[in-house]
């Protein structure tokens, strides 16, 4: 059973947020009014993290990390779901099941990353976007969670086709919208059991680390960051 | 044959059924007014999502959340002053053990409907039934409050028979009623030890399925990994306050039936003095468990869990918490335990602060956590909405409103034992001391 | 009129025994959805264990409770004064 993992290279990111971008467009996630963003409301799968700031006054520079749900080994989320609408698949994808979910934010208010967002209002957007909407993905109803989900319905579409074509899976077959697209091919993504996996060899790199190792949540999502001398 | 005609020595306690006065049906229209505003605004919410409250990200959790706990830990008062004072002999008891149960009954209903109302998706609240998880520290309180509901209602209910013999007995309206649910009870000794048998097994059995209550509600926030919640003294913390907030709903209730019904002569000032004091050891005790949250956190210094703190001791939420320490602390001392102050106004001043600061302390819990996430996000702001507030007065109004109809059918005070304490206390009173106290006898003869 | 008497009682009866059966329909549904959420974990292997010392709990403090209102039901009526 493969056990998909991802790992972002801060050194090579330039936060150019085309991956939020990406994956804003192919999940079909809302986009909210001016108003509603203002209260606290946007949705995003992925979003920037300020970590750090280097340099000084005026001249700062803030250190963003790319921070989508991490997919954790031990997920906090999952823990407190009353009905399972958010899941572990065996393939380590921690999964969202839409029409179970009731709504209750049990689930983000145990998340120690806040990786999840919520569908505060009913989905209405302009009909130039609705055209844009990606015919693989549904499009949530209002009250119900959701997150990042490593793209699992590529992960599916790539399945059947492999099924259809009477051939295992590759690597190359299933990436997720945000390691398509990013320029400077800072993220990375793979099976973390296959040794000929690129993010087999990347998580052994001296540079990795995780975020809040130390709660044992056991996200997926490794960062790579060395500092210059 | 008019029963109206013969006056029983408790009859201003059977007064409230018979005669309604105009003040009754004013404020009924006025609170159902309030109620149907909450109930229209729950709809525009069901319409056009949960986006209509304050809720944002991160604090996902709000008003519906807090009013949930604040209401459910009201329940308290029927635990502790009926079970536990029975359970204790206690004799002053007698007349307000009614009142108690019944503010238990209602506030459990209110209570309840709140996680429901505070649903994104209520329309699929069976998927609970079918798929749901008893994993999850919800499902844990939908168990546990079911069952606190169930025996409490019992609870209230057995008590209640022999009032509604003798309200059968008397004749005039909702006889049939009565005649149903009086179940045949005519005050004979059989009858009177089967039922205090039920009532004594019930009165051991729903004091652990009370307490279990608002420590299963208190391990919804403490079973979380958020600072500031995942903390283990919230289960009895939980439980000292929800007696705290019960004991002062009690006597607000008690001062302001006393005041409508003039039962000035059952409840006199020596009850109010009892549970005075009671509030006031329930003040300090939850004084105690705050300082011992708030001192090891601070001791600790982890930072998630510092912004926490200092976001309720020093930042955005400071008011609301200095407001709560003296509305918890400060007020109750200050007037119960000064004997010049510890009069009946200063009793209701003292019970009204609790009632606000413990609404205050569950605020305090929920959002400065949720306010304050662990990675560096920015620190969330809550301003709650029309809907929020105009459903916190809803449930207000229909706990306001439950009483006035349990009022009209039923009597407020528990006639039957007043009756009983009035003829047989005493005696069972002084026997119990005998027990307690040396015989006369011993002295003389060690002497010779 | 002995009969109208004896009619009338009968029907007390039975609207008394209906609105105690709502007791029992209380704890059997609480001990059907227990045990279906039992059997749902073992279905999703989702801690079992959890789930059936949950379940023993919540399903014996719900039969008590309707076997302890049965009593006060037919205590009542069996300590009734004689000829009544």
């Amino acid at each position: 059973m493969p056990k998909y993992g991802m790992v972002i290279d801060l050194n090579k990111c330039t936060q150019c947020e085309a991956c939020i971008t990406a994956c804003k467009l192919e999940n079909n996630v809302q986009i909210v009014s001016k108003e509603n963003a203002a209260l606290g409301r946007a949705m995003f799968w992925m979003k920037l993290l300020d970590s750090n700031f280097e340099g000084a006054y005026p001249d700062i520079r803030p250190t963003k990390i790319p921070m989508l749900c991490l997919q954790c080994d031990e997920p906090p989320c999952t823990k407190v779901c009353p009905v399972r609408a958010t899941y572990k698949r065996d393939d380590g994808i921690v999964a969202q099941i839409y029409p179970q979910c009731i709504g209750c934010r049990y689930c983000m208010a145990n998340c120690p990353y806040s990786a999840k967002t919520f569908n505060w209002l009913k989905d209405e957007q302009q009909i130039e976007n609705e055209k844009c909407y990606n015919t693989d993905v549904s499009v949530r109803p209002k009250g119900v969670v959701e997150k990042c989900t490593f793209c699992i319905h590529r992960l599916q579409a790539a399945r059947e086709k492999a099924k259809s074509e009477h051939r295992k899976l590759q690597e190359s077959d299933y990436i997720p919208a945000c390691a398509e697209v990013c320029a400077a091919h800072a993220i990375y993504f793979g099976d973390l059991d296959d040794p000929h996996s690129q993010v087999f060899k990347l998580i052994n790199d001296y540079r990795k680390f995780t975020l809040q190792e130390e709660l044992g949540t056991k996200p997926k999502v490794y960062y790579l960051s060395a500092k210059a001398e | 044959m008019d029963n109206h005609q013969i006056l029983d020595e408790d009859e201003i306690l059977f007064r409230p059924i018979y005669q309604t006065g105009k003040g009754f049906y004013v404020l009924a229209a006025a609170l159902l007014t309030v109620f149907m505003f909450g109930v229209v605004m729950y709809i525009r919410q069901l319409i056009f999502g949960l986006g209509v409250t304050g809720m944002n990200e991160p604090v996902t959790w709000g008003f519906y959340i807090i009013s949930f706990v604040f209401f459910i830990g009201i329940s308290h008062a029927g635990t502790l002053i009926s079970a536990i004072l029975r359970l204790s002999k206690a004799e002053w008891r007698r007349p307000i053990t009614r009142m108690a149960e019944v503010i238990t009954g209602i506030v459990l209903l209110i209570g309840g409907l709140h996680p429901i109302i505070d649903l994104g998706r209520p329309d699929r609240i069976l998927n609970i039934f079918e798929r749901g998880r008893l994993q999850s520290p919800l499902l844990w309180d939908l168990t546990s409050i079911t069952a606190y509901f169930t025996a409490s209602t019992i609870y209230l209910y057995l008590p209640l028979i022999p009032d509604i013999a003798l309200l059968r007995d008397r004749g005039g309206r909702f006889n049939k009623l009565y005649t149903i649910l009086s179940w045949g009870y005519e005050g004979t000794e059989r009858q009177k030890h089967v039922l205090e048998r039920a009532i004594n097994i019930l009165m051991i059995m729903v004091i652990p399925i009370a307490i279990s209550v608002h420590t299963v509600i208190s391990w919804i926030f403490s079973m979380t990994l958020q600072p500031g919640w995942h903390s283990t003294i919230f289960g009895p913390y939980f439980v000292v306050g929800a007696i705290f907030s019960g004991i002062a709903a009690l006597i607000i209730v008690m001062i302001a039936f006393r005041k409508t019904f003039h039962f000035d002569d059952y409840l006199k000032k020596i009850h109010f003095n009892y549970l005075g004091t009671l509030l006031l050891v329930m003040s300090l005790l939850w004084f105690y468990f705050t300082f011992a949250e708030y001192l090891t956190t601070f001791y600790g210094h982890e930072p998630p869990e510092m912004r926490v703190f200092l976001y309720k001791f020093t930042g955005g939420y400071s008011p609301f918490f200095w407001l709560m320490v003296f509305c918890n602390f400060i007020v109750p001392v200050v007037f119960l335990s000064n004997k010049k102050l510890k009069t009946i106004p200063g009793i209701l001043v003292a019970s009204i602060a609790v009632v606000i600061g413990m609404w205050l302390e569950r605020l305090i819990i929920v959002v400065p956590s949720l306010a304050n996430p662990r990675l560096p996000f920015p620190t969330g702001i809550y301003i709650p909405s029309l809907t929020e507030i105009s459903l916190l007065a809803a449930a207000i109004a229909a706990f306001i409103l439950g009483f006035m109809v349990f009022s009209k059918l039923f009597p407020l005070i528990s006639i039957w034992e007043i009756k009983v304490g009035r003829e047989e206390s005493v005696r069972i009173v002084s026997e119990r001391l005998n027990e307690y106290l040396p015989s006369k006898g011993h002295i003389r003869k060690q002497i010779v | 009129m002995p009969g109208k008497i004896k009619s009338f009682f009968g029907k007390l009866i039975f609207i008394q025994i209906i609105l105690l059966s709502f007791l029992w329909m209380l704890a059997a549904g609480m001990t059907l959805l227990l045990i279906n959420l039992v059997h749902v974990s073992y279905e999703v292997n989702d801690h079992q264990s959890a789930s059936i010392a949950i379940s023993i709990l919540g399903i014996a403090i719900f039969w008590v409770l309707a076997g302890i209102l049965t009593y006060v039901l037919f205590g009542l009526y069996k300590g009734r004064k004689k000829g009544a």
